[in-house]
């Protein structure tokens, strides 16, 4: 028996330092190639996309692959993010602090967008299924209209005068966080209760898991982290309008996360990095490339409509105890 | 033979890995009633959901000689085999008149029509008095009423029947094979499954009972009523 | 004098109201029209069919082709764009959603979603620039006792009106409309009835296709300046008018296109035009909090 638990141990402690020398390995590299301009300003620009896109893949996931609900708004809480944390950092920090005050900022937008989420989170107790997707859709445009509507922020023609205090280093520490936590969360037993409200919300809520507390914590950390990309989005194109968070962009983030697989993290990663990096290659196509997009998105659901993952994961992102149990 | 009108070869059917009938074979002559008997989950269902076109299978059914492989269920209806599902499955939303009008899609012989329409009526009367009423208001016998008056519409020379007794009153019951027996002898065969052994046997000519996915026993329903396995198993002598 | 000021008043608010009730008759018609495609495709097949908007737009599109290239008026492009969004609908769902009717919704969902985007953005290839569309019906305006109402006006709602009640009727009385109501309550047993179910889903397709295209070439004819994405709005707003009439029922996603002209209409009197689409959206929200399955709606189990 002690032997076995050794084995666990074993297999935590392994997986901790792989993912302390991945942490350390990106970070060194970004930072390098951020101090020293190793590579071309553009491909920096593209990876930032891509860590950008893996934060706003995962966020949706966790609401659409995890808990199996159906949200079409997501935009709307980057659209939060993005506006708080601009609002901050052009009104009160437009100095030499900014960038010091920088991941604050990006925390506070993350948070603010959070306490947003609670706005559909309460909602979803009763609602579910096609009109939980109503309800975020038309939270998506009260968002977006709704900013039209303030001028303050800059109403429809937008709002800039950020510094471009985004960074690789920024967005791959974002990226690693966003990883971690929400692997964490879905393997705890929270994120239990989020898997067993997408097999049967009735029965889960019987087998006495409180659903709504599982949803309000579900929503807020999705919605967190879509406002933590929102934020680092507004401080690297340094310019925002309510276009920029439309249903266009929501629906290419609901793109992303069916491109790569529902219900897995190595889905997420790889579903935002393919789509992000091929539209990037099929760029000389011009528009066209807007057009074979979407076909080849029709064509990967009808030969394989799960994903390119088909609900499987990286083991890596599994519960240690999950490979414990299957190597005992 | 020529007066075979449903020949079941080698039918197997599966659900991923699970096989719910192995090698079925059975023979059905025009104008009899054949009586499926079998516990739940005998494969009884699946055998006439097979023979309807409702799911895959292997093996082969022919239907007057002419094979039913990969054919799609409304096309199997048109050849003349009409399936009374399990549950009845009557479409609430819709009226009673409409049901029986839908039923008949496939039929252009309007006067036929009228006629099938008058002889539902005459059999089951209640049907008339409910005619423009949503059909998911009526009572369970009445929805089972009208699911064999639809299948009367449908007209099919082969009529499946699942399970017509299920949930209903013994008065229902009764009435219900009667009319049975009355559809069998203006000329329809018929193959009938039942968890109500007794009953199918009395009305039926020839009985089949299937045990996990075989047949184990067949022959003419006197043989079977008087058999004591079935006796015991089915019948609760 | 006093007294005959206020009945010179009264009688201007009248002209008002009808001036106002005739747009909301106008713009309430062709969120009816796309409307009832949502709620048909929802219908059969519990889908939420997010290319709708773009057939409409599409429909816009074809029109103007038609009007500036064949020099076709309003009745020939009606029929022609009517025509071709059907055939586009079928063939939307025989190629894309048809090979998933197994698959898990989601799929079909983004699918559809993939299939709007699609469109817009090949249309967008083709023609870059938003289009003018000539116009199709005279500006003849009518004036009956201080009430103006343009020949524009008459025909969108005429026409509206005439195919709605053609629908309605399609749906309530005939064969094939017992068949579409038979698929959305158990489509499994539809084809029992010797009832060839891909073909009934075929041709809901078509005619919620078709109503679209139909309220495209409206559009045009009343707000002429047409662009690839016009659908999006409109289309998700047409969306929540069938949701409002509870998403599957037909006469409801009728009443929610007016309601919602009722609503627009009610906006641009006293407030801004911008905040428009915020009101809606609003209103939408708090309705569906209180009453998740629309106005006329009834709860039904769903899970995407």
């Amino acid at each position: 028996m002690s032997e076995l638990f050794n084995n666990f141990d074993k297999i935590i402690k392994k997986r901790l330092i792989i993912s302390i020398i991945i942490f350390a390995a990106g970070m060194t590299l970004s930072l390098c190639i951020h101090q020293y301009n190793i590579l071309d300003q553009y491909i920096q620009l593209v990876m930032m996309y891509v860590g950008i896109n893996i934060i706003l893949t995962l966020s949706l996931n966790l609401i659409n692959g995890y808990m199996g609900e159906f949200s079409v708004g997501h935009a709307g809480f980057m659209a939060v993010g993005a506006y708080v944390s601009s609002m901050l950092s052009v009104r009160f920090f437009n100095n030499d602090i900014g960038q010091i005050v920088f991941p604050i900022v990006v925390l506070i937008g993350g948070i603010c967008a959070g306490f947003v989420g609670l706005i559909v989170a309460v909602p979803s107790f009763r609602i579910r299924g096609d009109y939980l997707a109503i309800v975020t859709l038309s939270f998506n445009m009260i968002v977006k209209s709704g900013l039209e509507n303030v001028d303050s922020v800059g109403g429809a023609r937008g709002f800039l005068g950020m510094s471009r205090l985004t960074t690789l280093p920024w967005v791959m520490l974002w990226t690693f966080i966003a990883v971690w936590i929400i692997r964490n969360f879905v393997n705890s037993s929270y994120g239990r209760g989020v898997l067993s409200i997408r097999e049967d919300e009735t029965a889960s809520s019987l087998m006495t898991v409180n659903t709504q507390k599982i949803k309000v914590r579900a929503f807020m950390l999705s919605s967190f982290f879509a406002g933590i990309a929102g934020a680092l989005y507004a401080h690297l194109i340094q310019f925002i309008s309510p276009r920029s968070f439309d249903l266009i962009k929501s629906t290419e983030m609901l793109i992303m996360v069916y491109l790569g697989g529902i219900g897995s993290i190595g889905g997420s990663i790889l579903g935002a990095s393919v789509y992000t990096i091929l539209l990037e290659l099929l760029r000389p196509l011009g528009i066209w490339r807007m057009v074979l997009m979407p076909l080849l998105l029709v064509i990967l659901m009808i030969y394989r409509p799960n994903g390119i993952m088909g609900l499987r994961e990286f083991s890596f992102f599994k519960p240690a105890i999950d490979r414990f149990l299957r190597n005992k | 033979m020529s007066n075979y009108i449903l020949n079941i070869d080698n039918l197997t059917v599966k659900y991923g890995k699970i096989s719910a009938l192995n090698g079925v074979k059975l023979n059905v002559y025009e104008g009899e009633i054949i009586a499926l008997i079998g516990a739940n989950g005998a494969g009884k269902t699946s055998m006439l959901k097979a023979v309807s076109g409702m799911i895959p299978y292997g093996g082969n059914i022919e239907f007057q000689g002419k094979t039913l492989k990969n054919k799609a269920v409304h096309q199997i209806v048109s050849l003349g085999i009409t399936h009374v599902p399990e549950g009845r499955r009557i479409f609430g939303n819709l009226t009673v008149n409409e049901n029986l009008t839908i039923a008949a899609w496939g039929r252009k012989d309007n006067s036929g029509i009228k006629e099938d329409r008058s002889r539902v009526f005459k059999l089951f009367p209640r049907l008339m008095e409910r005619i423009d009423q949503q059909s998911s208001t009526l009572s369970g016998g009445e929805q089972q009423m009208l699911a064999v008056g639809r299948a009367i519409l449908t007209g099919g020379k082969l009529i499946l029947l699942d399970e017509p007794s299920m949930g209903l009153s013994p008065i229902f019951v009764k009435e219900i094979f009667k009319v049975i027996k009355e559809i069998n002898n203006d000329g329809a065969t018929i193959i009938l499954v039942e968890q109500n052994a007794n009953m199918a046997l009395q009305i039926a000519n020839r009985g089949y009972v299937l045990e996990t996915g075989s047949i184990k026993l067949s022959g003419s329903t006197e043989d079977l009523l008087n058999n004591p396995l079935v006796k015991e198993a089915y019948l609760g002598v | 004098m006093r007294e005959f000021e206020g009945s010179a008043l009264k009688i201007n608010n009248l002209l008002y109201l009808f001036q106002q009730l005739l747009n909301i008759l106008q713009i309430g018609s062709i969120y009816a029209m796309i409307a009832l495609g949502y709620t048909m495709v929802y219908g059969v097949l519990l889908l939420i069919n997010f290319a709708h908007g773009d057939l409409f737009m599409i429909g816009a599109f074809i029109t103007f082709l038609s009007a500036t290239y064949l020099n076709f008026g309003f009745i020939p492009s009606l029929i022609l764009s009517m025509t071709a969004t059907a055939l586009l609908g079928v063939t939307i769902e025989r190629t894309a959603y048809k090979p998933l009717r197994n698959a898990p919704k989601v799929s079909v969902i983004i699918t559809a979603l993939g299939v709007g985007v699609f469109l817009e953005n090949l249309t967008l290839a083709i023609s870059p620039y938003p289009k003018h569309v000539p116009q199709l019906i005279e500006n003849t305006i009518y004036n009956i006792k201080g009430l103006t109402l343009s020949l524009v006006q008459i025909i969108i709602i005429t026409f509206s009106v005439v195919l709605m009640i053609g629908l309605d009727f399609l749906v309530r009385k005939t064969k094939l409309g017992m068949a579409i109501r038979a698929i959305s309550w158990d489509m499994q047993a539809v084809p029992l009835m010797g009832i060839p179910l891909n073909k009934i889903i075929s041709i809901t397709f078509a005619i919620g296709a078709g109503l679209g295209g139909a309220a495209g070439v409206f559009y045009a004819a009343a707000y002429p300046v047409i662009d690839p994405y016009m659908g999006i709005m409109v289309g998700w707003k047409a969306f929540i008018a069938a949701v409002v009439g509870g998403i599957g029922n037909i006469r409801g996603a009728m009443l929610g296109g007016y309601a919602l002209g009722a609503i627009e209409v009610a906006v641009m009197v006293f407030l801004p035009t911008t905040y428009r689409d915020l009101i809606s959206f609003l209103l939408l929200f708090i309705l569906l909090i209180f009453r998740p399955y629309g106005i006329f709606g009834k709860p039904r189990n769903v899970k995407i």
